[in-house]
């Protein structure tokens, strides 16, 4: 009799012998794929170990200790440090510059994320069109994002600079208009600073948005055209849609940078010379002063804690968002 | 071919020998490693090390420079862990806390009757810990002085420096310059009313709060409160809080600063030695002179904090440490430190006369800091004294900004006791608080 598996004469004569010969057969092919399995799998931990052991070291157990540290009244000048409980956490309800830094924060967050995502894709959907010199344009765009962040920091404090001494100020003077306390106008103070940090990142988005603008298929936008959908529709109805996960990204990572601000506001509040005093401060900033101003590593983990709480509620909202904009069919 | 090889080997030694000899040489050098935390020292420091290096071909030493903040964060996460300099450079008041934690090596016993032999009593007082040591080299006194432009208070028909605060008060409103619009074009006195933390708070403290009487901290035994939260701390924040918003001799948005002054933008601004050279490089047609803190109702006196030099007790060359620090602080380095730098050594009976015919200008340091009657105040050595200061910057640099405050003894009321409340906090958080 033929074996079904084809394996020829010998497995027929296992067959023949009965269940016990055909037996040593199967657990031999399925002691093979066992084999071959952790055979592969040893391979990827070999592989992927090393680097997750490094994102679990780097990025996630820091995560754990700082939550540790938060229940404590650690400081680096002091050698010896208790567990407080939520004393950190409580101090935070009642401490003016956390609800201050806070309130500027999420300002920052929900003025520059909007604007970079905003800005950004209407100088792609502008660059993506037919447009003499676009290379050009691209590297316009591109060059601020490329500037380390404290030199830009430095020029436009120097900008924003009060009296005629500041670029801005000299041209609305030279224009007839009045000087502007850009860094010194506690109203204007913060957004001077996010507009310097949307100047900054824009590029970025420009050049991602453009890319996946260009990557829609000519032949949808060819249909959508036949159709006789109007520029705009094609834009809202046809490009926008399939750009989804890259917007998605896009303000995920402009959520992310924005909550993390720093160097901005640190170089703007600086100096003995045009610098705003703390009430532009942001989360970062009060993070850095508590740990290594004041040196209370404690206090400076609770607030890096809810930072991060934060920052994590707004990505899944975003991902929530999208994930029902993507259900809708816009 | 014993005898080739005989000279192979010898010619072989030879040349080895000649070669490991750089690195012999190396291994017998000392080496002492420094911090810096402001640029014109980091110049001076370089330059004393060169010729301390000269003079001692087996010591090497290499100075590195931080900017002052990223200085202190270095020495936060260095010093406790081992890892930082043989010698570090900061203000005094940013050591203390290291000593008291038993991270810093107070001075040998000679070295410290060479300093209370010739230093200042109260440059002494202000270095000394709790259990009587010197727990620093007190390097210089960033010593305030009041500076002003000679030409303006002329053209002002002022002939005499103010003595008094309210003299000062009275001669800024004269000095003031305004444009059509109202802006300060000129500030009668640049008030340091912003820029970071504790160096404003410095100021403040030497300007207003010194003349009114009002102190930052209180002592009871051997702890503290806040000194502040009555009529003269008060007082105190009134005084600037009038100077900008009722008098308006002083603004934000105009250059502050030596820069400011410098430029022609104030008549009067408070500041340390160092500027004497900076406007002999940036402005050296300026005609400006300086005259003492003026005396106020509560008091005559200036802040004259130490920027101190600290030994770890990691370090695993101290005592060549302490005898280059020594060293640097030795008439001659002294006299050419107070010139390379502009900043005032605390030396005593160092001969000056040499430099005040290039520099005269900072002769009026040196007199005034013996002055009968004028105090010179440093910081407490406690140490929570950096987070008290520099969280009253933020709070007075917020108030400075109100100017609901014009006229407003409640709202000074409050913003003072607000503050006073956090100071106690701090104090307390620390275990420093007095009932």
């Amino acid at each position: 009799m033929a074996s079904p598996d084809g394996v020829g004469s010998t497995s027929s004569v296992a067959v023949g012998a009965g269940v016990a010969a055909g037996a040593p057969a199967r657990r031999r092919g399925a002691g093979s794929l066992q084999a071959l399995r952790r055979s592969q799998l040893s391979f990827l931990l070999w592989i992927f170990g090393p680097i997750v052991s490094l994102f679990i070291i780097i990025r996630v157990i820091p995560i754990f200790v700082i939550l540790i540290f938060s229940f404590t009244n650690y400081s680096i000048t002091r050698p010896v440090w208790r567990w407080t409980g939520l004393v950190n956490f409580e101090r935070l309800l009642q401490d003016n510059n956390f609800l201050l830094a806070l309130w500027n924060s999420t300002e920052y967050v929900l003025v520059a994320v909007p604007a970079e995502i905003g800005l950004g894709l209407l100088f792609a959907v502008l660059l993506s069109r037919r447009v003499r010199f676009e290379s050009f344009y691209e590297t316009l765009y591109f060059l601020p994002y490329i500037i380390p962040m404290v030199p830009a920091a430095i020029i436009w404090k120097w900008i924003y600079a009060p009296g005629s001494v500041g670029l801005a100020n000299f041209y609305l003077e030279m224009l007839g208009f009045g000087r502007v306390g850009w860094l010194t106008n506690s109203k204007i103070a913060l957004l001077a600073v996010i507009g310097m940090h949307v100047w900054k990142n824009l590029g970025f988005f420009v050049i991602i948005f453009l890319v996946g603008l260009k990557n829609v298929p000519a032949d949808v936008k060819e249909a959508a055209a036949i159709d006789g959908a109007s520029e705009w529709v094609k834009v809202w109805r046809v490009e926008l849609p399939l750009l989804k996960p890259i917007i998605l990204f896009g303000a995920i990572m402009a959520t992310i940078w924005a909550w993390s601000a720093f160097t901005e506001v640190y170089i703007m509040t600086q100096g003995t010379d045009i610098s705003t005093g703390t009430e532009i401060a942001v989360l970062v900033f009060r993070i850095y002063q508590e740990a290594f101003r004041f040196y209370n590593m404690g206090y400076a983990s609770a607030i890096s804690f809810v930072l991060f709480i934060l920052s994590l509620v707004f990505v899944l909202i975003q991902f929530k968002l999208f994930r029902g904009w993507k259900e809708e069919g816009v | 071919m014993s005898k080739t090889l005989g000279t192979s080997l010898a010619t072989l030694l030879a040349v080895f020998m000649l070669a490991a000899a750089p690195m012999w040489a190396a291994a017998a050098q000392t080496e002492i490693t420094i911090w810096t935390a402001f640029p014109e020292m980091h110049q001076l420091v370089q330059e004393l090390a060169a010729k301390y290096m000269k003079e001692n071909p087996n010591v090497k030493i290499t100075a590195t420079l931080f900017p002052q903040r990223a200085q202190e964060e270095k020495v936060a996460v260095a010093l406790p862990s081992g890892q930082a300099a043989d010698l570090i450079e900061l203000d005094k008041f940013e050591l203390y806390p290291y000593y008291k934690n038993g991270f810093l090596e107070p001075l040998p016993p000679d070295m410290e009757a060479w300093v209370k032999k010739n230093w200042p009593e109260y440059s002494v007082k202000a270095n000394t810990a709790e259990d009587g040591k010197l727990f620093d080299f007190p390097w210089f006194n960033a010593f305030k002085m009041m500076f002003y432009n000679k030409d303006y208070f002329k053209e002002a028909g002022i002939t005499k420096v103010p003595t008094t605060v309210g003299e000062m008060t009275a001669a800024s409103k004269k000095l003031t310059k305004y444009d059509a619009k109202g802006n300060v074009t000129r500030a009668g006195l640049d008030y340091r009313i912003m820029g970071g933390g504790a160096g404003t708070m410095q100021k403040y403290w030497t300007q207003a709060m010194l003349p009114y009487g009002a102190k930052v901290l209180d002592q009871v035994g051997n702890k503290w409160r806040a000194g502040y939260n009555n009529d003269a701390g008060r007082n105190a924040l009134k005084m600037y809080i009038d100077a900008i918003h009722k008098d308006k001799v002083v603004a934000f948005d105009h250059k502050h600063d030596a820069e400011g002054f410098g430029l022609g933008v104030s008549a009067m601004f408070q500041r340390e030695a160092w500027v004497v050279g900076y406007l002999a490089k940036e402005a050296p047609k300026l005609n400006y002179g300086v005259f003492p803190m003026p005396k106020g109702s509560g008091g005559w006196g200036t802040v004259g904090n130490t920027m101190g030099l600290g030994v770890p007790k990691s370090s695993k060359v101290k005592k060549e440490a302490f005898a280059f620090a020594k060293w640097m602080m030795d008439d001659a380095q002294s006299v050419y430190s107070f010139e390379t730098s502009g900043w005032q050594p605390f030396r005593t009976n160092v001969d000056y006369a040499a430099l005040y015919k290039k520099q005269p200008m900072l002769k009026e340091f040196i007199q005034t800091s013996n002055l009968a009657g004028h105090a010179v105040y440093d910081y407490e050595n406690m140490p929570a004294i950096s987070e008290v200061h520099n969280r009253m910057a933020e709070r007075v640099m917020a108030a400075f900004k109100r100017a609901d405050l014009k006229d407003n003894p409640q709202g000074i009321g409050k913003v003072v006791g607000e503050m006073a409340e956090e100071t106690n906090r701090v104090l307390a958080d620390h275990g420093l608080l007095a009932k």
